[in-house]
């Protein structure tokens, strides 16, 4: 091979670590009598999830569970791209991600027969073409949820659309989040573009104008969870376009925290519970796949997180409160404009750069 | 080959730099093997998330005419020598008198001031929110005192806000090696510079700032290096002023796979810091003596 | 000793001036501390001002949170190794920048050791990845450290040598006059001389490592550092259990030190 080709080869972002596993490849695949013992290893976003507390059925009945969190879509893709395939054996993947990292022979199909429990999970996802392909599934949704509004009802008593998030009335007390694929897809909703992941050049440049219109009613843009409570925890705002993930613990402290679909449409996501290509525990991982969409998982999600379920199974088991809270409603799911993959992804990031520094 | 491994005395390069070659060969192997790759690619192109090989120099045409990586350049260039002045403005005096007016406490004061890096950077600087937001610490003080009737809001996802972390984590990196030049001074040359009828502003010019220029230098080079590559703090707690140029870097290698165009950026800013820090160095002859 | 680092004379207004700037520099250097140690006892579940209530339930849940306390443990394993590395490398770095080199043989080497502390993180982070990717080498804590290395000896070194300067080379001479092996001058003369600027630059290097995040990300396989640790949990949710974790390891050090300084006082040394 010609060093340009080696470098080429090793550089590109997919590659990067792949050579690097190789050689531990042979050592994974060899019978172990520990191998049992050892546990799973799980790539999967935030830490929350993997509390013990929502792990331990499957622990106590089955192997323990390791997660790696990873702490952004894109650098996910790198890690595993770049040969994290050989440090996991499963792993958490956002829906828009699940085609093209089969289509990069990242992850294995799932052996539905190893997943009882996938009866249960909601058509739209058991269906969905996120995760299907050539017949087969490719990863099991198990997570879902959608990023909307979160307003302080002392502020602003009713939100429906999302004109609050422009309303000059809201200057400085706003904040959007600091990511294109939320703020620019937000910024088309409200312009009425039908299709905000397929826009092109000149609606790009129209969601610019809007932006760049709204950065004086911006208190600061939010990056992590941890940043966008923050501002309502101290007062800094009254309106942002937010994660579920906040409400919780505002309202715990008593501020009255007001969450809502806007007309103009909602930003979904779900995650793919994926086996990971070459793996030697794919029993256990899809063993783990059939847990995580089983019936106790699901409600202890709901309990510690907030956060959304798939699975009939477990919303069965759930008070109507707690089915509320974590907002299941399934009839709901047709109003989620689910993240799609951006063809034009550097345009975006330019586009929302402009914004930012402009 | 051999005359090269003498020096002019006739003593071998190997006798005269002993284990020199231990961690030149690491530095080799970890930093500049990598590095000269960088380099190369900062001249290639991406075809489809793929690197492809070439030479051009359309990276660096984009990394410093266009307009918005030429005003992120500027701002980031800008920040960093303000937080740069703001930390020698304190950290030094901070120094001195820990390292010449305390006795007893001298050592405890020292860790004390370096201490604070044991705690991770990122609470540190969201610590800050609670201190300087509407309803935070400072507004509250001011409130009561009735010096506003209403909360100061500049205070907080402002430049003011970023200065004021930026300068907070990176302190103890100013204050330590001004710390090691002051301490080691010989106390006798003040009571030299007394005796000969210096005042104390003469003392200061004459005498212990350029003997403490070194650490001085040190420190500033520290801190101005880690404020051009800063880009969580600004992110958090900086609003609407805008981007820096290590989150535009971070951009372009995690999301979207322009390692030639954060390769040329890197480039650039390395050049500036380069620069700087040779003149530094060689000023100071940190790079050796020049008997 | 004692008499180099004899008082500096100053005036009484000087004098008070100076002080209140220092104690007005901890103040602000404490400040986000304090506030994060009263954030760690404060019964909400939000970072505000003033405390809501007071509890023990953050420290609670760090030591069930075996994310946190495995990046704990990691981060302290990575952060020893490195300055234990590091500080070798660094004392004969130093020594040959300041004693040995000359003319552009020191240009040169000075630029060498400076050069990774010059360059942004982030791009020292890609570096390594593909340092690592291309001689085949699974990442793990081995990787963090190897990479953690060379950011801090740069600092360890600058550190060292900057006291280095100041220390007569008449000194080493004089010891090579008298036939001390170079060994032997090392550990009778320089080292002791040495060892405030070894000290501090051992403590600086492993702060630095033990709060490095990006380097880190970048290089770790299934094990992360708690800085890791950190930024995950605050990028998918919020819990003031970050605050805890925090002035654990605060507290922790201050006992540390208090204990080492009583050592001091009791050796007499």
């Amino acid at each position: 091979m010609e060093l340009d080709q080696i470098l080429t080869n090793t550089v590109s972002r997919r590659n990067f670590m792949a050579l690097a596993g190789a050689s531990v490849l042979s050592a994974q695949g060899v019978p172990n009598a520990f191998a049992q013992a050892a546990p799973l290893n799980w790539f999967a976003f935030g830490t929350a999830y993997s509390d013990p507390y929502l792990l331990e059925p499957f622990v106590k009945a089955a192997v323990p569970v390791k997660e790696t969190p990873w702490t952004g879509a894109d650098e996910m893709l790198a890690k595993l791209r770049g040969g994290g395939s050989q440090l996991f054996d499963c792993a958490s993947i956002p829906q828009q991600f699940v085609q093209q990292v089969a289509k990069d022979g990242l992850i294995d199909a799932i052996d539905l027969a190893n997943v009882p429990n996938f009866s249960a999970v909601f058509p739209e996802f058991r269906t969905s073409p996120y995760v299907n392909a050539d017949g087969k599934l490719w990863g099991v949704p198990w997570i879902w949820g959608a990023n909307a509004i979160a307003y302080n009802k002392k502020d602003i008593p009713d939100v429906t659309s999302m004109s609050a998030l422009f309303d000059e009335k809201n200057r400085g007390r706003v904040s959007m989040r600091d990511d294109p694929e939320d703020s620019l897809a937000v910024a088309a909703l409200y312009l009425g573009i039908k299709e905000p992941f397929k826009m092109g050049d000149s609606e790009l440049q129209e969601v610019k104008k809007l932006l760049l219109k709204q950065k004086p009613l911006i208190r600061s843009y939010w990056k992590s969870v941890a940043d966008l409570q923050t501002l309502f925890a101290n007062n800094e705002i009254s309106v942002a376009w937010s994660q579920l993930a906040i409400i919780d613990p505002l309202r715990n402290a008593k501020i009255d925290m007001g969450w809502v679909w806007p007309k103009e449409g909602v930003l979904g996501f779900f995650n793919g519970q994926c086996t990971i290509k070459g793996t030697a525990r794919k029993k256990d991982a899809e063993a783990f796949a059939n847990f995580l969409i089983g019936p106790d998982y699901g409600v202890r999600l709901a309990e510690k997180t907030g956060y959304a379920t798939t699975s009939d199974l477990a919303r069965a088991k759930m008070s109507p409160d707690l089915v509320a809270k974590a907002g299941i409603d399934p009839a709901r799911l047709k109003l989620l404009k689910f993240k799609e993959l951006i063809p034009n992804r550097p345009t975006w990031q330019r586009t929302w750069d402009e914004v930012k520094a402009g | 080959m051999r005359s090269l491994l003498l020096t002019r005395d006739g003593e071998s390069a190997i006798r005269r730099y002993g284990l020199l070659g231990i961690p030149l060969a690491y530095l080799l192997v970890f930093f500049f093997v990598p590095l000269a790759l960088m380099l190369v690619i900062s001249f290639w192109r991406v075809d489809n998330y793929h690197l492809v090989p070439a030479f051009t120099l359309g990276n660096y045409t984009e990394a410093l005419t266009a307009p918005l990586n030429a005003r992120v350049l500027w701002r980031t260039i800008e920040l960093s020598i303000v937080v740069t002045v703001v930390a020698a403005a304190i950290g030094y005096p901070t120094a001195f008198f820990v390292a010449r007016r305390v006795t007893r406490f001298r050592r405890v004061l020292i860790v004390l001031a370096v201490l604070p890096l044991w705690t991770s950077y990122l609470i540190r600087s969201f610590a800050w929110i609670p201190i300087l937001s509407r309803n935070g610490v400072i507004n509250q003080a001011l409130l009561a005192l009735g010096v506003t009737d209403q909360p100061v809001t500049w205070l907080l996802y402002s430049n003011f806000a970023v200065v004021v972390a930026l300068v907070g984590v990176y302190l103890p990196y100013m204050i330590l090696p001004c710390y090691a030049v002051l301490e080691r001074l010989d106390g006798r040359l003040f009571e030299a510079a007394d005796d000969l009828g210096a005042s104390g502003a003469q003392t200061f010019w004459y005498v212990l700032l350029p003997l403490s220029a070194p650490g001085v230098a040190v420190g500033s080079l520290f801190v101005f290096i880690m404020a051009m590559g800063s880009y969580v703090t600004p992110a958090l707690l900086g609003g609407t002023s805008g981007t820096l140029i290590g989150q535009r870097i971070a951009v372009q290698y995690l999301d979207l796979s322009n390692q030639p165009l954060g390769s040329a950026m890197s480039v650039v800013i390395m050049a500036i810091i380069v620069v700087l820090a040779t003149l530094i160095l060689r000023r100071y002859s940190l790079g050796g003596e020049t008997r | 000793m004692s008499k180099a680092v004899a008082m500096t004379p100053l005036t009484q207004r000087g004098n008070a001036a100076l002080s209140a700037l220092t104690g007005l520099v901890f103040v602000y250097l404490y400040a986000p501390i304090v506030v994060m140690v009263l954030l760690a006892f404060n019964d909400s579940d939000l970072a505000v001002l003033p405390l809501r209530g007071v509890t023990l339930r953050w420290f609670a849940k760090i030591f069930e949170d075996e994310h946190l306390m495995e990046g704990l443990r990691n981060s302290i394993m990575v952060a020893v190794a490195a300055v234990a590395i590091a500080v070798p490398l660094g004392l004969i770095l130093s020594h040959a920048l300041v004693r040995k080199a000359r003319g552009r043989a020191a240009g040169a080497l000075a630029a060498i050791v400076s050069a990774p502390m010059q360059t942004p993180k982030i791009v020292l982070a890609t570096l390594l990845l593909l340092l690592f990717s291309l001689a085949g080498i699974r990442p793990s804590l081995v990787t963090v450290t190897l990479s953690h290395v060379v950011l801090i000896l740069p600092f360890v070194t600058l550190i060292i040598a900057a006291r280095l300067r100041g220390i007569d080379p008449s000194m080493e001479e004089a010891a090579a006059d008298l036939g001390a092996s170079v060994l032997r001058t090392w550990v009778s003369v320089l080292l002791p001389l040495l060892a405030p600027a070894v000290v501090a630059a051992a403590l600086l290097a492993f702060t630095i490592s033990f709060d490095e995040m990006v380097v880190s990300y970048f290089t770790i396989g299934t094990e992360s550092t708690l800085p890791v640790v950190i930024w995950s949990m605050v990028s998918y949710g919020y819990s003031q259990e970050i605050n805890a974790i925090g002035a654990v390891i605060i507290g922790t050090t201050l006992v540390l030190i208090a204990a080492a300084q009583v050592l001091q006082r009791n050796q007499r040394f």
